[in-house]
């Protein structure tokens, strides 16, 4: 359970094709009840990605959105993004969410065709 | 004194492929089976009754239907089939009989079964034998 960042929903395509850009956004709610500067990272399998914004300065019950982006690998990915407080010192992690992303195919083809039978009907 | 071990070995085996009969009215059903990978698509699979010469196959009658394709991650074997509708405009003969998916550009065809498909005359009216197979008093 969040005690600030409370990270609502992660919007990301449920497939994507190789070395195509995924965007993931991430839906955080400021849970508390005064300003907060909220964070959000993640990672695609290990590799961390880049957010659109840094930190942002959330009102109580407000809800921003972190934009982040990858280029989707060869394979399947899971994502993992954490949400972050600032506690006046120090980030502090606060909540988790988890989606997979699985490879579509970008092109099409047939490698072979065989009769197998054919009958009087 | 032990046994001889004979290596095993595979020689080549030769399957006959059975001759049907049609004639005009009947219809033949070809089942491909094809080999798929990537996304999904709608390809045409088609097939023809026609006689193989020096320029190629000489088309006789046809068909074709839509064949939809799910998203295969890997290479993904399938099965489907085609009717051919056996009409008067065929004549009487031994005929192949070939399919392929796609169009214009084909992007798979099929080895040519030759010889396969025997098309027979609708003759006249004819019977053939006759025998008392019951007979009870009424």
């Amino acid at each position: 359970m969040a005690k600030y960042a409370d990270i609502i929903k992660v919007e990301a395509p449920s497939s994507a094709i190789e070395g195509t850009t995924v965007i993931v956004d991430v839906s955080v709610k400021n849970i508390g009840t005064s300003d907060e500067n909220l964070a959000v990272t993640a990672v695609f399998d290990s590799t961390s990605f880049p957010f659109q914004f840094d930190y942002l300065l959330v009102s109580p019950g407000q809800t921003v959105i972190f934009r982040g982006w990858f280029t989707m690998p060869s394979k399947n990915v899971g994502i993992t993004a954490w949400s972050w407080y600032w506690d006046g010192s120090d980030w502090v992690q606060d909540d988790r969410y988890e989606k997979q992303i699985s490879l579509s195919q970008a092109t099409s083809e047939f490698g072979s065709i065989e009769i197998l039978r054919y009958e009087r009907r | 004194m032990g046994a001889v071990i004979i290596p095993s070995e595979f020689g080549i085996i030769f399957l006959p492929l059975a001759n049907v009969q049609v004639k005009a009215g009947d219809k033949l059903r070809i089942t491909c089976q094809y080999t798929h990978r990537g996304k999904a698509e709608s390809q045409p699979l088609y097939a023809a009754i026609g006689k193989t010469g020096w320029t190629g196959f000489d088309e006789v009658l046809h068909a074709s239907k839509t064949l939809s394709v799910p998203e295969d991650a890997s290479w993904q074997s399938r099965e489907d089939y085609v009717d051919i509708a056996i009409t008067t405009s065929i004549s009487a003969g031994v005929y192949d009989l070939y399919a392929k998916i796609g169009g214009t550009f084909p992007k798979v065809i099929s080895p040519t079964l030759q010889d396969v498909v025997e098309v027979t005359e609708v003759g006249n009216s004819d019977f053939g034998e006759i025998s008392i197979t019951d007979y009870a008093k009424v």
